[in-house]
C-alpha cells in the first residue's frame, strides 16, 4: 500500500493506518526535535504534541502527497511553541576577543560528534532550529522560514550567523583541547 | 570552493551522525494517545471544499438568453451613466508609484483585527474585527483597497480585499497552503499571490474581481515578488532544484501572463547571495543584500535592464548591512547596520541601527531611532508615502516607532501593538 493511500484511509479514521504511517516518520522527527531543543524530555512532548495534532487534523489536509511536509512542519511547529513557552533562554554572552585561527582556517579542522554537539547547544534555540530544519531535514529555506514564521532575509542572516557561530565555537573548542593535550605531554 | 562553502557542505552528513535517528521508546504510547483522540470533521475546513484547480480554473460564462440581455444592456446604460457621475465625485489618486501624500497606516493586532490608524493624532479605529484571525493589511498603490490575509486552517490563509473604509469586504482567494507573498499589481486590478501548490511556492495572478485566477508553470520555488511599474514584468526571486546538483538560487524577470521568463544574473548556489530584494520606485533598479565571507551581509544595486551589478560601500560600514528598502522616490536606502561580529568567541546577539543613506552609496549614513538589539529578526519597515518619516516596528520588543529620516531617537507610538502594517499613499 503506498503512502497517498495511507494517508488517505488514515483522513477516514482508519489509526491502523496512521500507525504505519507514523512509523515511518516518527524516527527522523524525533531526532530533529532532541537536535532543536537539546532535551529528550522537551522533544518527546513536542514529537507527541505534533502527532496528536496531526492525527486530529487529518481530515483537513487537502493533498495528500503532502502529508510528509505538513507532519514535518507540525512537529517543529510544536518544538517552537515549546521554546515559547519555556520563555527565551538566557543567552550565553562571551564577549571576549577571539584570539584563534582566521574564519577562514576554521573548516579545515577535523569536526566530531562532540565539537557539533557543543557548537549546536551553544546557539540561542530558535537560531538552531533554522540549522536543523535546513541541514537535517532537508527543507528549502524558504519553508523553514514559513514554518518558523519569518521573513526568509531573516532566515538566511540567521542561518549563516549560525554557521560562523558554530565555526569559531568549534575552532575554539579544538584549540583548547589542543592546548590541553600540549600541556598534558609536558607536565 | 573556500572552507566556508566546505562546512556548510559537509553539515547535513555530521548533523546525522549527531542525532541517531531511532524509533523512540515513546511511539506506543503516543499511538494510545492518538487513538484515544477524536478527528477534526473534514468540513470543519470549508476551504477544504475549494482546492487550487477550482478556485484558478477561469470561470466560464454560461449561455444567456436574448430577453436578459436586452435587460441587461439597460442596466448596463444606466449603470454608465451612474458611473460618469460617480467618477467625477471621486477624490483624486495617487500615481502607484513615487511620493505621495500620507494617509493612515493599517495595523493588524495580535488578536488578528485590523485598525486604522491616524499617525499624526494616534487615533485608531477598527475596520475589521471578529473570531477570525486577520494579519498583513496592505494598501492598493492608488490607497483605495487594502488586501489582508485571513487564516482559515493550518497554515492555511484566504485572501480577502476591502475599501479602504473597511467597506465591501469580499474574498477574492479560497484557502491557500503556505501562502507566503502577496503583492498588489500597479493598476490595483490585480495582485501576484505566492502560495505552495503541488509542492511548490508557486506565483499566481488573481483578478481582485474575483474572476479567473492564472497560476504560472515557472517550476520553482518563487519567493519574493514584486511588480515593476511598467505594468508588464514581475521581478521575483526564487529557488530551483537542478537535478542532482542541488538548488540554485538567483532573480528572475517574468510577464504576468507566464512568458518572457528570465534570470537577471547568474543564479548560484548559495542560499544567502539574495536576500531582501527591492525594488525602487521606477523599476529600474533592485537592491538587495549578499552574504559575503568576511565581509558579511552588504547592500548590492542591480540595474535590471543592463544587468550592471555593483556593492554599494556607505559610510561608516562596518558590519553586516542587511534588509535594504528604497525611499519613494528612489534617491536613498533604508537598511539595517549590524554591530560586527568577527572576533568574538560565541556570536552573541550584538545589536543593529536603522540607517538612511543615499541609493548609490556613499553618505551620509544617517543613523535613525534607537539601537535596538540584535536577535536577527531586524525591525519591519516602512516609508512615509512622502518620504520623510520611517514607520519602524522592532520585532525584538514589538515597539513602534516613528523615525524621522534625518536622523535622531524618533518617537515611540502608541497604537495597538502591530506585526504588520501598510501606509496609505493620496494624491499630493
Amino acid at each position: 500500500m503506498d503512502q497517498r493511500e495511507l494517508v488517505e484511509r488514515a483522513k477516514r479514521g482508519d489509526h491502523d493506518a496512521f500507525a504505519l504511517l507514523a512509523g515511518a516518520f516518527v524516527a527522523r522527527l524525533d531526532a530533529a526535535a532532541r537536535l532543536i531543543l537539546r532535551d529528550h524530555e522537551l522533544a518527546r512532548d513536542a514529537v507527541q504534541e505534533g502527532f496528536i495534532r496531526a492525527w486530529r487534523n487529518l481530515p483537513t489536509l487537502r493533498d495528500p502527497d503532502r502529508f510528509e511536509a505538513w507532519l514535518r512542519r507540525l512537529i517543529v511547529r510544536s518544538c517552537i511553541d515549546s521554546l515559547r513557552r519555556q520563555g527565551r533562554r538566557p543567552i550565553e554572552v562571551e564577549l571576549s576577543p577571539f584570539d584563534g585561527p582566521a574564519i577562514a582556517d576554521i573548516a579545515s579542522v577535523v569536526v566530531d560528534r562532540e565539537l557539533l554537539d557543543s557548537a549546536l547547544r551553544r546557539l540561542d534555540p530558535e537560531w538552531r532550529a533554522i540549522v536543523v530544519l535546513h541541514y537535517y531535514l532537508g527543507m528549502p529555506l524558504s519553508e523553514a522560514a514559513t514554518t518558523l514564521g519569518i521573513p526568509l532575509g531573516t532566515a538566511k542572516s540567521r542561518l549563516h550567523r549560525s554557521l560562523s557561530a558554530m565555526r569559531i565555537t568549534i575552532a575554539d573548542d579544538t584549540n583548547s583541547d589542543l592546548s590541553q593535550a600540549v600541556r598534558g605531554q609536558y607536565a | 570552493m573556500t572552507d566556508f562553502y566546505r562546512f556548510e557542505r559537509e553539515l547535513p552528513e555530521l548533523i546525522t551522525d549527531l542525532a541517531a535517528a531511532q524509533v523512540p521508546d515513546y511511539f506506543d504510547d503516543l499511538l494510545q494517545r492518538t487513538a484515544r483522540t477524536r478527528q477534526r470533521p473534514a468540513w470543519s475546513s470549508l476551504e477544504r471544499w475549494l482546492p487550487m484547480g477550482v478556485v484558478a480554473r477561469p470561470v466560464l460564462a454560461p449561455p444567456v438568453p436574448w430577453r436578459s440581455i436586452a435587460i441587461l444592456a439597460i442596466l448596463a446604460l444606466i449603470a454608465a451613466a451612474g458611473a460618469v457621475i460617480f467618477v467625477g465625485s471621486r477624490p483624486r489618486l495617487p500615481e502607484p508609484f513615487g511620493p505621495a501624500a500620507n494617509g493612515s497606516v493599517l495595523v493588524s493586532t495580535v488578536d488578528g483585527d485590523i485598525y486604522l490608524v491616524d499617525p499624526v493624532l494616534g487615533a485608531s479605529k477598527p475596520i475589521v474585527v471578529g473570531p477570525e484571525t486577520d494579519v498583513a493589511p496592505t494598501f492598493s498603490r492608488d490607497g483605495s483597497m487594502f488586501m489582508f490575509l485571513r487564516h482559515v486552517d493550518t497554515n492555511m490563509d484566504a485572501v480577502y480585499v476591502a475599501n479602504s473604509d473597511g467597506s465591501r469586504l469580499r474574498q477574492i482567494l479560497g484557502g491557500q497552503f503556505d501562502l507566503s507573498r502577496f503583492e498588489w499589481s500597479p493598476s490595483g486590478t490585480q495582485a501576484a499571490v505566492v502560495s505552495m501548490i503541488n509542492g511548490l511556492h508557486a506565483l499566481s495572478i488573481v483578478n481582485i474581481d474575483g474572476t479567473a485566477s492564472t497560476t504560472l508553470d515557472l517550476g520553482m520555488n518563487v519567493v519574493e515578488v514584486r511588480w515593476r511599474p511598467n505594468r508588464t514584468e514581475l521581478v521575483f526571486s526564487a529557488e530551483k532544484r537542478e537535478g542532482t546538483a542541488g538548488l540554485s538560487y538567483g532573480f528572475y524577470v517574468v510577464h504576468p501572463d507566464g512568458t518572457g521568463l528570465r534570470p537577471l544574473l547568474p543564479v548560484t548556489t548559495s542560499t544567502t547571495d539574495w536576500m531582501s530584494p527591492t525594488l525602487s520606485p521606477d523599476g529600474v533598479r533592485l537592491a538587495y543584500a549578499r552574504w559575503e565571507p568576511v565581509l558579511e551581509g552588504r547592500i548590492r544595486l542591480l540595474e535590471i535592464d543592463t544587468g550592471l551589478d555593483r556593492r554599494l560601500e556607505f559610510e561608516g560600514a562596518a558590519g553586516p548591512e542587511l534588509h535594504p528598502l528604497f525611499s519613494p522616490d528612489g534617491s536613498q536606502l533604508l537598511f539595517e547596520r549590524y554591530s560586527p561580529t568577527e572576533g568574538y568567541r560565541v556570536v552573541v546577539p550584538p545589536d543593529y541601527q536603522l540607517v538612511v543613506a543615499p541609493a548609490e552609496g556613499g553618505g551620509p549614513a544617517v543613523a535613525i531611532g534607537p539601537r535596538e538589539p540584535d536577535f536577527m529578526e531586524g525591525a519591519w519597515t516602512s516609508f512615509s508615502p512622502d518620504g520623510t518619516k520611517v514607520l519602524a516596528t522592532y520585532q525584538s520588543d514589538k515597539s513602534t516607532w516613528l523615525l524621522d529620516v534625518t536622523g535622531g531617537q524618533g518617537q515611540r507610538v502608541s497604537w495597538p501593538t502591530f506585526a504588520e502594517g501598510s501606509w496609505q499613499r493620496l494624491a499630493r
